[in-house]
């Protein structure tokens, strides 16, 4: 490891990732205007791309290591328009590494995946750059330092989303009582995409701007430094609740999460991925990367705000998600209760809180992202999403499919073993922590935690009755027998995604030595309770 | 080379799951694969048990890592010592002779509507052996969670592996989702525990047990016999394990008889000195013991289903354990308790698997359409003979020395220690229950060995024929314990120590079991047709049903739930969707307006890119 970290170091430096992430973002520009690439060569060239920019993912993050104190090694620091204290400022550190990974894995996954499972609608070729650019874009999100250049990676990440969605998204969906399908269905969902998390950006740009003014630098790192020194209670309280509102609607938070379900159900199935395993998690790590840590006190301050609505995602969701018809879109609520977790382990603003919601980040995009790639290939067979039309019997009819499913299920309701579970734990367990005058979450801490706790079986009840409704049951009674099983090449693409959810299950520790020490910085830097 | 074998014990039927799962390209390599792994763990747990034997002291080693948590330090470890070593043989040798019967039990490739679906099945079983393992050897409360729902879910896919059934289908969810309800329990217990203790390791808890903060310890011991009472089937949360007699028989033989459901009685032995420490967790657990034994007896009395009959009596019989572990006096004396929990494993995992023979034979689980079996499989009736005799608690068979072993704890604790009312009630209870499961297996093996096989409904008649080897062989190997478990108090490993039989209560006993054995096998030498027939109808089927709980959980929770689903769901599009859809005009508007930017060429959306991230930075110029 040290000697890669060392060959890195002379080869490139830190320059390696403003390389990862323009790689993706120039070849996505290149397949949009190279109008004479064929679909296959596009696809295939944005697999290899995505694959190269996993790699550089991997090679970075071992650069980055070993992690052990936190403090943040890889860092590429040079002013760029020093009027406004504007930098280019590249870095990576346990809090962003695991991201880093995830993104680069689940780019190579939908590229892969694009290669042979092409879009009805055609223009393979810009779906793959859509989806190229945001893998870069995230890839961004993730590893700039500097307030400015966030805000646009973040902003950057939206269009070729809305895109994807607007163009390829399913135009197919029946009309529902009060909820109109068809083309109708496919512009509302895009439209409510663009509309909330432009909206969400705004106001976490206003925040941004208001703490950038007051401070005079738009550089993270120098800000969590400061770690809320020289501003006055009331404005970090105002600059975030900018910035908690905002990222909010992208985690998403009950309450501003109603743009997710119609935009996951429209999308593509590789959008659908990347929108839960890319997109919701910016939004969790700018509150991670920026709240916490820039603004210690303000954020102790609306914590139990969050708190409340994370509390309220986890059960409200999970129960929405027990009558919902339509899989795609209860996997879509799912995450909302999922990402509950997450929101929750943040507001507890403890080590293990945040911990937890690192790893129940990283554990959600594995697992909703595998149940996202089987819901999409169930589907595509059979031209529905609709748990009464797919029909009873998937073990038998699809049994790869089945087990696929089976697997995705069983993980996402949190079954200790695999990678669901210690997310969930870790949040709770932080949230019980964060109790007395001193914590974020005060008196409430502990109601949350228990209600947090029920939550866990919540999951359950309705993946069980999924289960029960399409996996188990007669073949015979399904209105639709014989679909062919998920190909050689889907099963491929789905296996690293099982396989990492095994290996976070039961070896922790490959992602929680990652986070730990970084964690605990910020907390130390930030004065949170210990 | 114990810790070695420890380890072993785990990972060879997990590997063997695993490599069916995926390489098994016949229904024959599967098998293997499970037989293979079943076998492994067998000779790994009996290295591990000679080591303990003859090595001594607990030994543990990092199995999964460390985790630095910040709280403290999460060690995932193992650890070997008498208790690990004689549970993990006993769940080794029932699960190697499950493997092996299935080959048998569900032959052939099935049809169409109702696949066999075998290499699913071996391996599950497999899976569910290494999570049995885990929580056995576990030294961390999380590991010991993470087997602990590993067989839940085996369970459940075990459970409904007939899935084309629709009560296959109901029994599987329910009886993940009320062991998970339990499991809350567990887990919440972890949370206090790290936020408390700092520690989850079941050693240091152990150690600490004394000093830690009173109501830590009382509530962490209280949530985690939420979560004993949920896996250990135990009343009010006992209702999944009848209906999971869905499940094919052999699997209810090893996870729902012999070792899953007495998980929860290993961990309350696992942890006695916490549970020692805390306020009232062993009272209120030998209360409910005593509430379950007595009543899942009189349940099983009155079942017609062979397979029912026996899961209420499992449920009784894990009662026993149960109390015979919360009547210890000494935080170091979960032996009664866990000697009939070892007995049990056999015993009983012979009688399903006889129950197994039977229904294969008539292809019904009614003991109705059973009789008459003693003139034509007589041996497979001694073998029956032999279980339902160990599991009255006739002397010599195994269960009558740890059911008085039980016994004769609970009679300690009312009369010369400090047990007072609560151990009275054990003791009562548990001497009426060894009368009623006299009565009953007196009555099982009565309609089942005598009589006249009641005419099946189409006319045709089960013709007589032998059953294969591989399912009568692994009868065989369980009667040894059934017959010769009492043997070894003899030579008692560490864990037996506390195994006391005194005279009076074992000559008591004996005669309540042999009064109620005798009852109902004369009952039909006199005329009479079932012993249950003595029951007025209406309690019959009162009993039948267990008391029709599950009507009262359908209306405490299931349909409750339900409703708030629905409320929630309705509300998440009508109520909360509110405001997006006040905004719905301005939606339209921006429609309008960005179709008109589609029309566009794809370098236009890049110009725009461009441009946004330009007017942003422009934005940023302004105001800075």
């Amino acid at each position: 490891m040290s000697g890669i970290a060392d060959a890195i170091e002379n080869v490139t430096g830190a320059w390696i990732l403003p390389i990862m992430v323009g790689l993706p973002l120039i070849v996505a520009v290149v397949l949009v205007i190279a109008r004479r690439l064929s679909d296959d060569v596009a696809t295939l060239v944005a697999a290899s791309t995505a694959t190269v920019t996993f790699v550089l993912a991997i090679l970075a993050s071992i650069a980055a290591g070993p992690y052990r104190d936190g403090e943040m090694v890889l860092e590429l620091d040079r002013s760029w328009v020093p009027a406004l204290g504007v930098g280019f400022h590249f870095g990576m550190d346990g809090v962003s590494a695991p991201l880093v990974l995830l993104t680069g894995l689940l780019g190579v996954l939908v590229c892969v995946h694009s290669v042979r499972v092409r879009p009805a609608s055609g223009r393979a070729r810009l779906l793959v750059a859509c989806y190229l650019a945001v893998v870069g874009g995230a890839l961004a999100t993730f590893t700039v330092m500097d307030a400015v250049l966030f805000f646009i990676a973040f902003e950057l990440v939206l269009v070729p989303m809305w895109f994807a969605i607007a163009f390829w998204g399913d135009d197919t969906q029946p009309d529902a009582p009060g909820r109109p399908g068809g083309e109708v269905a496919r512009r509302d969902a895009a439209n409510r995409f663009i509309l909330f998390t432009a909206i969400g950006s705004a106001l976490m740009l206003v925040g941004l701007l208001y703490v950038a003014l007051q401070t005079g630098t738009t550089d993270l790192g120098k800000l969590a430094d400061l770690a809320g020194e020289g501003l006055s209670h009331d404005v970090q309280v105002i600059a975030a609740c900018f910035i908690v509102v905002g990222l909010s609607v992208k985690a998403p938070a009950f309450g501003v999460h109603t743009w997710l379900p119609p935009a996951h159900t429209i999308a593509p199935t590789g959008g659908s991925v990347l929108l839960a395993g890319v997109l919701l998690k910016m939004g969790t790590y700018g509150l991670v990367r920026v709240a916490v840590p820039i603004l210690p006190d303000g954020f102790r301050t609306v914590a139990p705000f969050l708190a409340l609505f994370a509390v309220l995602g986890i059960v409200w969701a999970g129960l929405a998600c027990f009558v919902e018809r339509d899989l795609k879109r209860l996997i879509a609520l799912s995450s909302v209760a999922h990402m509950g977790f997450v929101l929750l382990g943040i507001a507890s603003m403890t080590p293990q809180g945040l911990q937890g919601a690192l790893f129940a980040n990283i554990a959600h995009g594995l697992i909703t992202g595998l149940l996202f790639l089987t819901v999409g290939s169930l589907k595509d067979r059979h031209h529905t999403a609709d748990l009464a039309l797919i029909g009873a019997g998937l073990r038998d009819r699809v049994p790869r499919l089945g087990w696929l499913l089976a697997f995705g299920a069983v993980a996402g309701l949190g079954l200790p073993g695999l990678a669901g579970f210690w997310g969930e734990l870790l949040a709770i367990v932080g949230t019980w922590q964060s109790t007395g005058a001193s914590s974020s979450l005060g008196t409430a801490g502990r109601p949350f935690a228990v209600v947090a706790v029920v939550g866990t079986v919540i999951a359950a009840v309705y993946l069980l009755r999924v289960l029960r409704l399409v996996w188990h049951g007669a073949a015979a009674d399904a209105p639709q027998r014989v679909v062919p099983d998920a190909t050689r090449h889907e099963v491929m693409v789905a296996a690293p995604l099982v396989v990492a959810t095994v290996a976070l299950g039961l070896l922790p520790w490959l992602l929680l030595d990652l986070t730990g020490p970084a964690v605990r910085v910020l907390l130390i830097v930030s004065g949170g309770n210990q | 080379m114990t810790v070695t074998a420890a380890i072993l014990t785990i990972a060879l039927p997990a590997v063997a799951a695993v490599c069916g799962l995926l390489f098994a390209r016949s229904r024959t390599a599967a098998a293997e694969w499970g037989i293979v792994g079943a076998l492994g763990a067998v000779v790994a747990s009996a290295v591990e048990a000679f080591g303990v034997a003859t090595g001594g002291s607990a030994a543990s080693i990092t199995f999964l890592g460390r985790v630095d948590l910040g709280v403290g330090t999460l060690a995932l470890d193992i650890r070997t010592d008498s208790l690990s070593s004689s549970v993990s043989l006993a769940v080794a040798v029932v699960a190697a002779c499950v493997q092996i019967y299935s080959t048998a039990y569900l032959h052939g490739e099935g049809t169409p509507e109702a696949p066999i679906r075998y290499p699913a099945y071996a391996a599950t079983v497999s899976l569910f052996t290494a999570a049995m393992m885990l929580v056995v050897h576990a030294d961390d409360l999380i590991l010991l969670l993470v087997g602990w729902e590993g067989m839940g879910i085996c369970s459940y896919l075990l459970i409904g592996h007939h899935s084309e059934r629709a009560t296959a289908r109901a029994a599987a969810v329910k009886a993940f989702l009320v062991t998970r309800a339990g499991d809350l329990g567990v887990m919440a217990a972890v949370v206090l525990l790290l936020g408390s203790a700092r520690t989850t390791s079941i050693r240091a808890l152990i150690a600490a047990a004394e000093e830690l903060p009173a109501s830590t310890v009382t509530a962490a011991a209280l949530l985690m016999l939420l979560g004993v009472i949920g896996k250990s089937a135990q009343f009010p949360l006992h209702t999944w394990l009848p209906d999971a007699m869905e499940g094919p028989t052999p699997v209810s033989a090893l996870i729902h008889a012999a070792t899953m459901v007495a998980a929860g009685v290993f961990l309350v032995a696992r942890l006695l000195p916490v549970f020692f420490a805390a306020d009232g967790a062993l009272t209120i657990a030998a209360i409910v013991a005593s509430i379950t034994m007595l009543g899942a007896a009189l349940a099983a009395l009155a079942q017609d289903d062979l397979k029912r009959l026996l899961a209420y009596s499992t449920i009784s019989q894990v009662a026993y354990m149960l109390a015979g572990v919360a009547v210890a006096q000494d935080a170091g004396e979960a032996a009664p308790g866990v000697f009939h929990l070892l007995t049990h494993a056999g015993f009983k995992a012979l009688l399903f698997l006889v129950a197994g023979c039977c229904i294969h034979l008539v292809n019904s689980n009614l003991m109705s359409r059973m009789g008459g079996m003693g003139r034509t499989q007589p041996a497979l009736m001694v073998l029956l003979g032999l279980g339902l005799a160990a599991l009255a608690g006739i002397p010599p068979f195994s269960g009558f020395w740890s059911k008085e072993a039980v016994l004769t704890a609970a009679e300690h604790a009312a009369v010369e220690g400090d047990g007072g009312l609560v151990a009275w009630i054990v003791l009562v209870s548990g001497v009426l229950t060894a009368l009623v499961t006299g009565v009953y297996s007196g009555r099982a093996f009565s309609l089942v060995a005598f009589g006249d096989p009641a005419p099946s409904e189409d006319g045709h008649e089960t013709e007589v024929h032998r059953l294969p080897r591989a399912m009568m062989w692994p009868l065989w190997v369980l009667a040894v314990p059934t017959v010769g478990l009492g043997l070894v108090l003899l030579s008692p490993p560490d864990i037996l120590h506390g195994v006391h039989v005194s005279w009076l209560t074992a000559f008591t006993g004996t005669l309540v079991s042999l009064a109620g054995v005798g009852w109902s096998l004369t009952v039909t030498r006199i005329g009479g047709k079932d012993v249950a027939d003595a029951l007025p109808p209406g309690v019959r089927a009162f009993l039948r049903d267990g008391y029709r709980l599950d009507d009262v959980q359908d209306a405490l929770v299931v349909r409750p739930y339900r409703a708030l689903a629905r409320l929630a769901h309705a509300g998440d599009q009508e109520v909360v969707d509110f405001y997006p859809r006040g905004s719905v005009t301005v939606a339209r508007w921006a429609g309008l307006k960005l179709r008109r930017l589609q029309a566009g060429m794809a370098n236009g959306y890049v110009a725009w890119v461009v441009l946004g991230a330009v007017a942003a930075g422009l934005a940023g110029v302004v105001l800075s």
